[in-house]
C-alpha cells in the first residue's frame, strides 16, 4: 500500500471542500471494505489522499417521511438488516443485505459504498432499482438528484463527477399489497459474491391479476435496469408457473441480446431464467 | 427428494467412500524419530521431539504419552519446539506419523526415566522395585496403595543421588519392503481403515450443491486424545468438502488465476454440516498404547463421498473436481476463452460480469 494523506471531515460541507481542493487523487473512505482491498491490490496510485467520511454523523441513519424511506449512505448493512422500516417497507432490501459477505463485512460495509463502488455484483443495487430509488449527490458547487437506474454507465463507472459525495438514498415505501423478493446465487453459503441475482416485486389486485411487476437482474447486464420486456409479459395476467417461466426466459434473452454468447453463457442462460422464476414465485 | 423422485428442483443423494491406508512412511524411506523426556529437580518435565507440531497437536499427544508413563498430570509438562541442534532430525511431519513415531519415541524416553525413578524410589522406601508404581503425581505401593512419596520428592531424591533423569527415546519403525519392478512387498507395518458417508442436496437447476449431513468413521488404533481425534476428523472433512466442491486452482499461460482467497474459495462454517464422528479403537501393537494415525486419513474420503452422493442424487457422475456450479449443472467446466475481461475493456460482454472477478473476487 502506498502512503497517503488522511483527512477526516466532520461535515458534508467540509468533505465537499476537501474533495474540490484535493482533486483527482482523493478517495472517499466509508466502511473501507472495497477501498482497502483496492489500495492493497493496486500497484498504481489509487489515491494520494483518503477522505474518511465516517465522522459525518448526518450521513448515518434510516428515516421515513410520509411515503418515502430515506437511507443515509453511511448506514451499514447490519443496520439495514435490523431496521424495522426496511423490514416493513422494503423487505427485498433486507434479504439482499442479509446475504452480503459475513457479519464482519456487514458491520463495516455501507450501502453508500456498495452503490458508489458500482460492482456488477453489488447486492443492494438490484433491490434499490426495483424500489425506484433516487440518490442525491452533493459537491462544493451544488447538489443534484439522479435516478439510480440512470446512475451506472458500466461496471465500476457511474455518472458521478469527481468531487461529488453521495448524501442520500430515497425510495417510495412498497405498498402493503406488494410482494417482493431477492434471489442470490453464489458459490458458497457465506462470503460469496453474487454469481447471479434477481430482485423482484409483484403487486396484484383483488382478483389476483398482476397490476405491477418489477424485475431487476444483478451481475448479468452491463448496467442494472428493470427488464420491462419481461415485466410486460406479467402485467394484466394472473400469475402462473408458466408465465413466470416465460418471464425468466425473456430476461435470459435480453441478457444475451446485451452480452452476446460468451464463455459463461451456457451456464447463465438457463440459470438466470430459473432465478427469475424463483424470485417471482417467492413474491407469492 | 431422492433420485427418482419426480417433483422438485432439489434432489438428495447419499454417497460412501472407504479407504485403508498405510501408516507412516513405510517402505518410502528411513522412518525414525527421537523424543527427549527431561525431568527437572522440581518435578516438572520438559519434552522435546524432532517431530514438528505445526498445529495438528503432535506435542499434546507426545506430552500426554510421557505423562501417562510417568504417572503425572499434563500441567507438569512443557514442550519445547523442534530444534535439530538439540534433538535428532526425525523426518518430516507427513504420512500421519507424528503420534505413532514421535509418540513411540516419547514412550520409550519416558520409560527410561521411569526405570531410574522407580529404582531410586525402591532405595528410598525399601519397598521392592516390582511393587512400586508412579500414579497421580505420586510414587505408590501397588500392594498397599499407599503413597510413598510425591513425584517432586522422588525427583529431588534422584537429583541428590546424582542419577540421570533424562531419557533419549528413539523409535525406528518396524521393517517394511517394496519391490519396485515387481510391484509388491510389505510396504507398511500397519494400516488404518476409514469410511465417510455424505448426504447432499443438489439444486438441479443451478448446480448448487449443499452437503447436509455427514458421518466420518476412523480406526485410529487407540485415541490418545479423543478431542483432538474428533478435531482431526472434522477438520479433515471440512477440508475435503472444499476440495470436493469449491477449491480450484487454474493455471493459464503459466500464470495462476487464483491469487488470493477471494478467488480460491474454501468452505465457511455455513457450508460445512454437522459432522458425526465415530472413533473405532483397534489397538495396534506397533503403536504407543496402541495408537496409529488420524491426520490424513480423515481428509481423503470427503470428496469421493460427496461426488458419489451427487451421482446418487442426479444420476450423473462428475469426474473432475471441484464439483462446482457449472460442472454439476452442465457436466463440464466453463473456461474463459480468449483475453481476460480486463484486457478487452471495450467489449460489453467482457465487462458485464468479469468485473466482480477482477476487482471484487470470483463471480
Ligand atoms: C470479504 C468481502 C465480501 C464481500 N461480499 C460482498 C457481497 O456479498 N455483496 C456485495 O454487494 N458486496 C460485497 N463486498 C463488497 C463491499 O463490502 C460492499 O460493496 C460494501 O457495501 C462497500 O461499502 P464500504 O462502506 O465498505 O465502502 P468503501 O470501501 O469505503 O467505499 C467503496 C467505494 O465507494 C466510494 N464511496 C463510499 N462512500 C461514498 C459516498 N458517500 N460518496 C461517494 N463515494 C463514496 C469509495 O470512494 C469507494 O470508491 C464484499 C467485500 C469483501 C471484502
Amino acid at each position: 500500500m502506498k502512503p497517503f494523506e488522511y483527512y477526516s471531515p466532520q461535515s458534508v460541507a467540509e468533505a465537499c471542500a476537501l474533495l474540490a481542493q484535493l482533486g483527482s487523487g482523493a478517495k472517499i473512505l466509508a466502511g473501507g471494505t472495497d477501498v482497502l482491498v483496492e489500495l492493497r491490490k493496486s500497484a498504481d496510485d489509487v489515491a494520494s489522499s483518503i477522505i474518511d467520511i465516517t465522522g459525518i454523523s448526518s450521513l448515518k441513519g434510516i428515516e421515513e417521511s410520509s411515503n418515502t424511506i430515506v437511507i443515509k449512505p453511511l448506514t451499514t448493512h447490519t443496520e439495514i438488516l435490523r431496521s424495522a422500516l426496511v423490514g416493513t417497507y422494503a423487505p427485498l432490501l433486507k434479504t439482499a443485505v442479509a446475504g452480503i459477505g459475513s457479519p464482519q463485512i456487514r458491520n463495516r460495509g455501507t450501502i453508500g459504498g456498495n452503490i458508489m463502488n458500482a460492482a456488477a455484483c453489488a447486492d443492494t443495487v438490484p433491490p434499490l432499482i426495483a424500489l425506484g430509488a433516487r440518490i442525491r449527490l452533493q459537491s462544493s458547487t451544488g447538489d443534484r438528484t439522479v435516478a439510480l437506474s440512470e446512475f451506472f454507465t458500466k461496471p465500476y463507472i457511474t455518472v458521478a463527477q469527481r468531487g461529488e459525495l453521495l448524501v442520500e438514498i430515497r425510495f417510495p415505501k412498497l405498498p402493503s399489497d406488494a410482494r417482493s423478493s431477492f434471489m442470490k446465487l453464489g458459490r458458497r453459503n457465506a462470503l460469496s459474491i453474487s454469481r447471479l441475482s434477481v430482485a423482484a416485486i409483484l403487486t396484484r389486485d383483488q382478483s389476483g391479476v398482476l397490476t405491477d411487476a418489477r424485475i431487476v437482474p444483478g451481475a448479468s447486464l452491463p448496467t442494472w435496469h428493470r427488464v420491462s420486456e419481461a415485466e410486460n409479459l406479467l402485467i394484466g395476467h394472473k400469475p402462473t408457473r408458466e408465465l413466470f417461466v416465460e418471464a425468466g426466459k425473456k430476461v435470459s434473452d435480453i441478457m444475451i441480446s446485451f452480452t452476446g454468447r460468451r464463455w459463461s453463457t451456457e451456464y447463465k442462460e438457463p440459470v438466470i431464467a430459473v432465478l427469475v422464476r424463483r424470485a417471482l414465485e417467492e413474491c407469492h | 427428494m431422492y433420485r427418482g423422485a419426480s417433483d422438485g428442483e432439489k434432489k438428495r443423494g447419499v454417497g460412501l467412500a472407504c479407504s485403508y491406508r498405510g501408516v507412516s512412511l513405510g517402505a518410502e524411506g528411513a522412518d525414525a524419530a527421537e523424543t527427549i523426556v527431561s525431568v527437572q529437580t522440581d518435578g516438572s518435565v520438559i519434552v522435546s521431539s524432532g517431530v514438528t507440531d505445526m498445529g495438528q497437536g503432535a506435542q499434546t499427544q507426545m506430552s500426554q504419552i510421557a505423562a501417562e508413563v510417568l504417572g503425572i498430570s499434563m500441567d507438569r509438562i512443557q514442550f519445547l519446539n523442534t530444534n535439530t541442534s538439540r534433538v535428532a532430525d526425525s523426518g518430516p511431519t507427513v504420512a500421519s506419523r507424528g503420534t505413532i513415531m514421535g509418540g513411540s519415541a516419547a514412550k520409550n524416553a519416558a520409560e527410561k526415566v521411569r526405570a531410574t525413578l522407580l529404582d531410586v524410589g525402591a532405595e528410598m522406601t525399601g519397598v521392592d522395585l516390582n511393587d512400586l508404581d508412579l500414579e497421580d503425581n505420586y510414587l505408590v505401593s501397588t500392594k498397599t496403595h499407599e503413597r510413598m512419596a510425591s513425584f517432586s520428592e522422588l525427583t529431588a531424591a534422584c537429583f541428590n543421588k546424582g542419577r540421570p533423569m533424562i531419557g533419549l527415546g528413539w523409535h525406528n519403525s518396524p521393517p517394511t519392503s517394496w519391490h519396485e519392478e515387481e510391484g509388491h512387498g510389505d510396504a507398511y507395518f500397519t494400516f488404518v481403515y476409514g469410511a465417510n458417508a455424505a448426504e447432499v442436496e443438489v439444486d438441479t437447476e443451478t448446480g448448487k450443491t449443499d452437503v447436509i449431513d455427514f458421518a466420518s468413521v476412523h480406526d485410529v488404533g487407540k485415541a490418545i486424545n479423543r478431542g483432538m481425534v474428533v478435531g482431526q476428523m472434522c477438520g479433515g472433512v471440512a477440508m475435503g468438502l472444499g476440495y470436493g466442491l469449491l477449491e480450484e486452482f487454474e493455471i493459464e499461460d503459466a500464470i495462476p488465476k487464483q491469487l488470493n482467497f477471494d478467488g480460491y474459495l474454501i468452505p465457511t462454517s455455513m457450508d460445512v454440516p454437522r459432522i458425526k464422528t465415530i472413533i473405532v479403537e483397534n489397538e495396534d501393537p506397533m503403536g504407543p498404547f496402541g495408537a496409529k494415525s488420524v491426520g490424513e486419513p480423515t481428509n481423503e474420503l470427503a470428496a469421493p463421498a460427496i461426488v458419489n452422493a451427487i451421482a446418487n442424487a442426479t444420476g450423473r457422475r462428475i469426474y473432475e473436481l471441484p464439483a462446482n456450479l457449472e460442472r454439476v449443472l452442465l457436466g463440464h467446466k466453463l473456461t474463459r476463452q480468449g483475453k481476460r475481461g480486463s484486457e478487452q475493456k471495450n467489449s460489453i460482454d467482457a465487462m458485464v460480469v468479469d468485473s466482480c472477478k477482477i476487482r471484487g473476487g470470483k463471480a
